[in-house]
């Protein structure tokens, strides 16, 4: 009887060890993973480094006669603007998993992967971190090669700082898109957007002027950063030692911040929306205008939005158009004209001067007097100046394209003067 | 009990089978059967009809082992049923052609039939065999590789390699029939291409990897 139990033992277990077992295996992106701890120590905080040469055009921002041009996931390329018809590529911040950029008096408030982190810029040539607000920020991961799907990610393991194409085994099915990732891979899947001058001038000033497709904004002593679908204000009330202690779910995609009036406009790929902050840590939705899908950079001054609607990009649509919206009532934006365009990029508007930048139809000039005729009251269109983005200051306009950063002398609208450019 | 037993006769059915012996005579005679008495005068030997035969030793030149023709160097052929199982449980059959290379060793080549998660494979392998012992019923081990053609032919289904190995004994059941039994185990992964990552050349291979213990009877011709 005991060789019978234990013939049967042996052939259940032999028959229990033979198991089947199914997976997948596919081109995938593989993720490089840095520890947390290592992270923090290295990569993820700022080096001072000579300058590079500009391969790639991210967010720019512009204070005190510095130009700071995102170099996304990688670092700034620092830009000495002091004199605008010989601008100097002067030195590199390297900062791993940076795509966003603000700056208020001496301090660089920049994300890095998870962490918001302050740097002291009182000194270009010596940047220093001064604060750091871990794990503030969704885990999130660079830009990934679109043409395979991405291997499964275990946050545990630590910061995504890269990805290799490689032959990926898994008992797991791949992932589709990417999950959590709306805040990093928006900043660098947006290809264009506006700049815009908050009464800014060539000098020194509190807060600088922010690039329009950053997702982060400021306003009075706060610090507004869109993350995935949560807006999050940040006090900055201590420079050093910001607090982050809530967070807006915003259930769109969210493009574009845009702070005027104390009101937050946000450009989504389905229409704008516009938030109060009376309680800065609890922004409101007040109000919202829809649109069709589109890529919607928006600027708004006094009265009116300015948005363009925008096809041939990841946002989709059939749109390209200049909207101008009537928000004199936060509760209730109303479109009052819309104006075909050919390829509507960035624009700015000063003084009532309303800069677009058209595609290959070219930066077209627009007086904003009358905001209801503003499409027929074109003033100029200088068609050789193609560019996607616009900063526009006092007497000059920065204009961003693919291959640099150009700047004019605006005095004259009529007859704009080239400064400089900077080749990337 | 008789499920012990039934397994036991199944899979080490070799062991039922005695060995038989070849008495050779000075005269060049040779007569095969099981020797009943041996002493030093005489040998009796029992052939399969039936009848005793007895011999003087002085008649005798040798007493061997009787290895039949099925066993010796030459071509042969197998055809086998097997059942793989474990956590999922399929059958196959196998044929064989091979060469008999001596009495220990041989090699062959062969076809079958495998199914698989519902899907019918055409298994084209090589197999070495060794017998432990030089006589008609012996242990044997055998190890082969190969790959499973997929049946019904398709962009999605790739098939996919094989290995094997198996351990049981092979008897003779006249000069040119055998019969073995043997248990082992099957290693195999088939690929089946799922899906089109983004209209894009990149796909998904879903991998089945198959880990079966290989329950096989078959029978030797020669």
């Amino acid at each position: 009887m005991k060789n019978v139990i234990g013939t049967l033992l042996v052939l259940v277990f032999v028959f229990t060890a033979c198991k089947d077992k199914q997976f997948q295996k596919y081109t995938a992106n593989v993720p490089v993973y840095t520890d947390f701890e290592t992270f923090r120590a290295g990569l993820g905080t700022v080096k001072y480094e000579s300058a590079k040469t500009i391969a790639q055009k991210g967010n720019i921002y512009f204070k005190d006669n510095y130009l700071f041009i995102l170099d996304n996931f990688e670092g700034i390329h620092i830009i000495d603007n002091t004199n605008p018809k010989a601008p100097i590529n002067k030195a590199y911040y390297a900062i791993t998993g940076i795509t966003g950029i603000v700056i208020k008096n001496q301090y660089l408030y920049v994300n890095a992967y998870t962490d918001l982190v302050v740097i002291d810029v009182s000194s270009i040539e010596n940047p220093k971190e001064s604060g750091r607000l871990e794990n503030v920020f969704e885990y999130a991961w660079p830009t990934h090669d679109p043409q395979y799907p991405l291997a499964n990610v275990d946050p545990s393991k630590g910061i995504i700082t890269g990805w290799e194409i490689e032959e990926y085994v898994t008992d797991k099915t791949p992932i589709g898109g990417c999950i959590n990732c709306t805040f990093l891979a928006d900043a660098t899947g947006f290809e264009s957007g506006f700049l815009y001058s908050n009464d800014m001038s060539v000098g020194s000033s509190s807060q600088g002027v922010s690039g329009s497709i950053t997702k982060f904004s400021l306003l009075n002593d706060y610090l507004y950063v869109m993350d995935g679908n949560n807006l999050k204000p940040f006090d900055l009330s201590s420079p050093t030692r910001p607090s982050n202690t809530n967070q807006v779910g915003i259930w769109r995609e969210v493009e574009t911040l845009f702070t005027y009036n104390d009101h937050i406009f946000m450009g989504t790929t389905t229409g704008m929306l516009i938030y109060e902050t009376g309680n800065r840590n609890e922004p409101t939705q007040v109000g919202v205008i829809q649109h069709a899908n589109a890529c919607d950079p928006v600027v708004v001054d006094g009265d009116y939005a300015y948005v363009t609607l925008r096809t041939g990009t990841a946002c989709s649509g059939q749109q390209n158009q200049l909207d101008v919206i009537d928000v004199s009532n936060y509760s209730q934006p109303e479109l009052k004209k819309t104006y075909s365009l050919k390829n509507p990029h960035g624009l700015g508007i000063k003084n009532n001067t309303l800069f677009v930048c058209d595609g290959s139809a070219g930066l077209k000039i627009y007086d904003a007097t009358e905001p209801l005729t503003v499409g027929d009251n074109k003033v100029k269109t200088y068609g050789s100046i193609q560019a996607t983005d616009i900063i526009v200051l006092e007497n000059i306009a920065m204009l961003i394209g693919d291959d640099g950063l150009y700047q004019y002398d605006i005095t004259d609208i009529q007859n704009i003067q080239k400064l400089s450019q900077l080749k990337f | 009990m008789k499920i012990y037993l039934l397994l036991f006769t199944w899979l080490f059915s070799g062991l039922v089978f005695a060995q038989m012996d070849l008495v050779k005579l000075k005269s060049g005679s040779e007569i095969r059967g099981f020797i009943t008495e041996k002493t030093e005068e005489i040998v009796k030997i029992k052939t399969k009809d039936g009848s005793i035969w007895v011999f003087k030793q002085s008649e005798v030149s040798a007493i061997e082992s009787f290895v039949p023709a099925v066993f010796e160097k030459g071509y042969f052929g197998t055809v086998s049923l097997g059942v793989l199982g474990g956590s999922d449980v399929s059958a196959n059959f196998l044929i064989l052609n091979g060469y008999r290379i001596n009495a220990h060793w041989s090699a062959g080549l062969g076809i079958g039939i495998d199914q698989f998660y519902n899907n019918m494979y055409l298994p084209l392998f090589a197999e070495g065999r060794y017998n432990l012992l030089k006589k008609g019923t012996t242990p044997y081990v055998s190890l082969g590789f190969g790959y499973d053609l997929p049946f019904q032919m398709s962009e999605r289904n790739k098939g996919g390699f094989f290995g094997q190995g198996l351990i049981g004994f092979q008897h003779e059941l006249g000069n040119h029939f055998g019969i073995f039994s043997g248990v082992g185990f099957r290693y195999g992964q088939l690929q089946v291409d799922e899906w089109n990552w983004w209209g894009t050349d990149v796909t998904t291979k879903t991998i089945y990897e198959i880990n079966r213990f290989d329950l096989r009877f078959g029978f030797i011709f020669r």
